[in-house]
């Protein structure tokens, strides 16, 4: 047969209206539900299609910023566990890569501090916390002692604390204790003699005078 | 317990001690005046002397300095530097202020109580009113004063003082 054949032309015709009376006859949803697309999936190795695919050069033709023109960047974020792939983030590794000094160089101090609102900031520091981590211990063994005294205006701390009275007070008060000691011992030897020799002379103390009238009655010295 | 001795005639002991610290304050302080006067004697007018050797001027002077030394501090204050380190005052016999010229008049029958091997002093010891010579004759007496603070006993005499005061007590009861 050739092309233009009256033959073939009706052939054609017949073949389109069986055509369309098998589809009009068969239950094209019912065959489609029918079928199990999940096993058809499964029999199909993606990877090796992956594999044979140049991703490349589909990537090179696609569109990409139409791609992400229709891309919701926020419900995709919503979506993203940040926790779980901070977990994942191996930080020391991280910030060995990052030269801080560059960094640092790069960061306007005095702009970045005038953007802090401190006392938002310190409204929001759980100072104890803080405290507690602090290995006090560490921290003090590190400070120069001598040099933070060598700032410390000692004298005026102790003139401010009152410690000169104190120590001028505490001398005192020792010096008047050890001069009573001395005392009492003296007084104590002028009894006992007093009373050895009185007894000798056949006297009784308590029948003496013990001191002048007048201090009897409570006068005088 | 301590017993309280304030203003109770003063003993043999503490009156001896603050006599010895008044003598030796006394003569530290004539001596060095006596230096400080030999300085100035040879630095000013050029007069050589020689403090060590003993002169009538310098014995008098000394003599004046301890009269005055006795008298002031007594009429002033009532007590000596040595007394009032010691805890003591002197008071006339009835427990007054003592007068200026009975301060004085102490002082100088002071060296009275010397004379004899000092048998002027005997009265603190045996006296009843533990008063010496020098005491008799101003009419002043010595008794505990220390100031803002109680005189006292030690505690084991005022433990002793007390259980003998009660045996003596107890004795007259049954006499």
């Amino acid at each position: 047969m050739t092309a233009g054949d009256p033959l073939q032309g009706r052939l054609g015709k017949l073949a389109n209206s069986i055509a369309a009376m098998v589809v009009q006859t068969l239950d094209l949803p019912g065959l489609v539900s029918e079928i199990d697309v999940a096993a058809i999936v499964d029999q199909i190795d993606i990877v090796e299609i992956m594999d044979q695919s140049d991703l490349d050069a589909i990537l090179q033709q696609a569109d990409m910023d139409a791609v992400l023109d229709n891309v919701d960047v926020d419900r995709l974020i919503s979506r993203v566990d940040v926790n779980a792939l901070l977990a994942e983030v191996d930080v020391n590794t991280l910030l060995d890569k990052v030269d801080v000094n560059a960094l640092l160089d790069r960061v306007e101090v005095d702009q970045l501090l005038l953007r802090v609102d401190i006392n938002a900031l310190l409204d929001r520091v759980d100072v104890e916390r803080v405290i507690n981590r602090v290995d006090v211990d560490q921290l003090i063994a590190q400070v120069d002692l001598n040099a933070v005294l060598e700032r410390v205006p000692v004298d005026e701390l102790a003139q401010r604390a009152g410690i000169p009275e104190i120590v001028q007070d505490s001398t005192s008060h020792m010096a008047a204790s050890f001069i009573d000691m001395l005392r009492r011992i003296t007084v104590g030897l002028d009894h006992v003699i007093y009373g050895v020799v009185q007894r000798v002379l056949g006297r009784k103390l308590h029948e003496l005078p013990q001191r002048p009238h007048l201090l009897s009655r409570g006068e005088g010295a | 317990m301590r017993q309280d001795v304030s203003g109770n005639y003063a003993g043999p002991v503490t009156r001896l001690l603050a006599h010895w610290v008044d003598i030796a304050l006394a003569g530290f302080m004539f001596v060095a005046g006596l230096v400080a006067f030999d300085y100035v004697l040879r630095t000013i007018a050029g007069v050589e002397t020689n403090v060590t050797e003993p002169s009538w001027v310098r014995g008098s002077a000394g003599a004046l300095w301890f009269l005055l030394y006795w008298w002031v501090c007594i009429g002033v204050a009532g007590k000596t530097p040595g007394k009032a380190l010691l805890g003591l005052r002197v008071l006339s016999k009835d427990g007054e202020n003592l007068s200026g010229w009975r301060a004085g008049l102490r002082a100088l029958s002071l060296p009275l109580s010397y004379l004899v091997f000092g048998i002027g002093f005997l009265g603190i010891l045996a006296g009843r009113e533990r008063r010496a010579l020098h005491d008799v004759i101003a009419g002043s007496a010595v008794v505990y004063d220390w100031g803002p603070r109680t005189a006292e006993l030690p505690t084991p005499i005022s433990a002793f003082v007390a259980r003998r005061s009660g045996a003596d007590t107890a004795e007259q009861e049954t006499q």
